[in-house]
């Protein structure tokens, strides 16, 4: 059984925002809506005082908060890892959103737009895929993943089968694969370079990881 | 391994604030409803008044219901909220708050209208069991559904579904305490109430202090909380409207009542205003446990 997960190189990580514009792009998020985003930090105290870009995104956990707590059932754990919301099942309640560690999803209160008057084609085909009233959040570009498949492509290997975010990344600080095979780039990189997840203390068993920016 | 803090933020989508105005703020009187009328149910079983009955049915249809839904993004889908009973607290409330509505409806009739399929004793005390239970439930799941937030650690406290109950009944006998001014109950006189207020009132401030001096004990983002709420702006709200409005004040004026003794129908302007800053408090209390939400920082 494979599980889909993400490896993201804090090394490598220059904050140019490629992912979240390439994500915000393919599937069409308007204001305030963000599937995935980099955040800097400070870290240490002087003299030893670094910064950090942490790309973040929702961390498929495998053990996800989001599906214990959502009430109707939209939220979703695919037999791949990859947890989903269908929103033809979300009520809009947030509590997803609430109980969230990583702050990964974002509701869609209103309609809004980033350009006055009427929507492109792009916009009217992309916009229309969302439900407003309900949540939002990353898939791992689940259908590209299903259609790459589904063509016999691998994914994390061709671009065309592998999340948009992983492949836009100008600096290479995002890989992707199946966490459950040894064998994987991404379970080589965890292994070598120490991986790690984000607030292990909570048994969340994140699938996405990081690589510190020192050994 | 490295350790990436992270600024501590609060929780952004149960405020009362929103993109939706109105409506995303209507969350806070739902819970404010979902406490006080159990309580106000629960209270009126113990001295069988029947309008209390009533009042917390209609106080749960609209105060709680009505305003819950139009909180929702997508409010036809409601029901939807049953299909997950097995780990998600919404839908166990869900559930509470029907069983709310159906056993307290039926009981309420039961006592109102002598219907013969209500009349059996037998069925009687079924009904005013299972009315009674699915009232604690309802309002002590709140406290549950905050309780497991793990990313918000102020909120994960076994005190936080005991606080809901209390705090419910608290303003459910200061709501009946009210009613009972419209609405008297021959040979039941208000004293009895505003003692039972006087009890729950102290156990509420000795748990809602204890609770806060233990989150301040701890660093990280419950401290931080307890900050929020302390010091600031926001304490206006907090340490004015919940806890001095809301039970400390109360507790002094029902303290001076029972110490003196102050004769119930010649004070009992003083207790009503007492109650109705009880019922503010409440209402302060959980907008302020709402708006305290920090996230831990990744790390």
């Amino acid at each position: 059984m494979k599980r889909w997960g993400m490896v993201i190189d804090l090394k490598k990580c220059t904050g140019c925002q490629t992912c979240t514009l390439a994500c915000k792009v393919y599937h069409g998020l308007g204001p305030g809506v963000t599937r995935c985003r980099v955040v800097e930090q400070e870290v240490g105290g002087f003299p030893a005082v670094e910064r950090l870009l942490i790309s973040l995104r929702c961390m498929h956990c495998n053990e996800p908060e989001c599906m214990k707590a959502c009430p109707t059932g939209a939220t979703k754990k695919r037999s791949d890892g990859i947890i989903t919301v269908d929103q033809d099942e979300c009520m809009g309640c947030r509590y997803c959103a609430l109980v969230c560690p990583y702050q990964a999803r974002t509701f869609l209160g209103i309609e809004k737009r980033y350009f006055s008057g009427d929507d492109n084609i792009w916009e009217s085909l992309r916009y229309g895929e969302h439900q407003v009233g309900t949540v939002e959040k990353c898939d791992f570009c689940h259908k590209r993943i299903d259609e790459g498949i589904a063509k016999g492509l691998e994914p994390g290997k061709d671009p065309a089968a592998t999340p948009l975010c992983v492949v836009a990344c100008i600096g290479k600080a995002l890989y992707f694969g199946d966490l459950n095979d040894p064998g994987s780039s991404v379970s080589g990189l965890i292994r070598e370079r120490k991986g790690f997840t984000l607030k292990q203390e909570l048994n969340t068993e994140p699938s996405v990881y990081y690589l510190p920016r020192r050994r | 391994m490295i350790k990436i803090e992270r600024q501590f933020i609060f929780q952004q989508e149960w405020t009362g604030k929103g993109e939706r105005g109105i409506r995303d703020f209507l969350l806070i009187p739902a819970i404010f409803f979902g406490a006080i009328c159990p309580g106000l149910f629960i209270s009126s079983l113990v001295s069988n008044y029947v309008p209390g009955y009533w009042a917390a049915l209609a106080l749960n249809f609209g105060g709680y219901g009505i305003t819950h839904l139009l909180f929702l993004g997508k409010m036809e889908r409601f029901w939807r909220a049953v299909l997950n009973v097995r780990t998600s607290w919404i839908s166990r409330g869900f559930v509470f708050n029907a069983m709310f509505s159906l056993f307290g409806l039926l009981y309420a009739l039961a006592e109102t209208a002598p219907l013969p399929v209500l009349s059996d004793p037998a069925v009687k005390t079924l009904l005013k069991l299972m009315s009674a239970v699915s009232a604690v439930l309802f309002a002590a799941y709140p406290g549950f559904m905050l309780s497991i937030v793990k990313a918000i650690p102020f909120w994960r406290s076994l005190l936080e579904p005991v606080l809901f109950f209390l705090q419910g009944v608290m303003g459910g006998l200061a709501l009946q305490l009210l009613l009972m001014s419209f609405m008297p109950m021959p040979g039941y006189a208000g004293d009895i109430v505003i003692k039972a207020n006087f009890v729950i009132l102290q156990v509420v401030l000795l748990l809602f202090m204890s609770a806060l001096i233990i989150k301040a004990m701890h660093g990280g983002a419950e401290k931080t909380s307890v900050a929020f709420l302390t010091t600031g702006n926001f304490s206006r709200v907090f340490l004015g409207g919940a806890l001095v409005t809301g039970l400390v004040a109360p507790l002094f004026i029902l303290t001076a009542g029972i110490l003196l003794p102050l004769d119930f129908d010649a004070y009992s302007y003083i207790y009503y205003l007492a109650m109705i800053a009880e019922l503010a408090g409440i209402y302060a209390g959980k907008y302020s446990v709402l708006r305290a939400g920090a996230y831990s920082p990744l790390r």
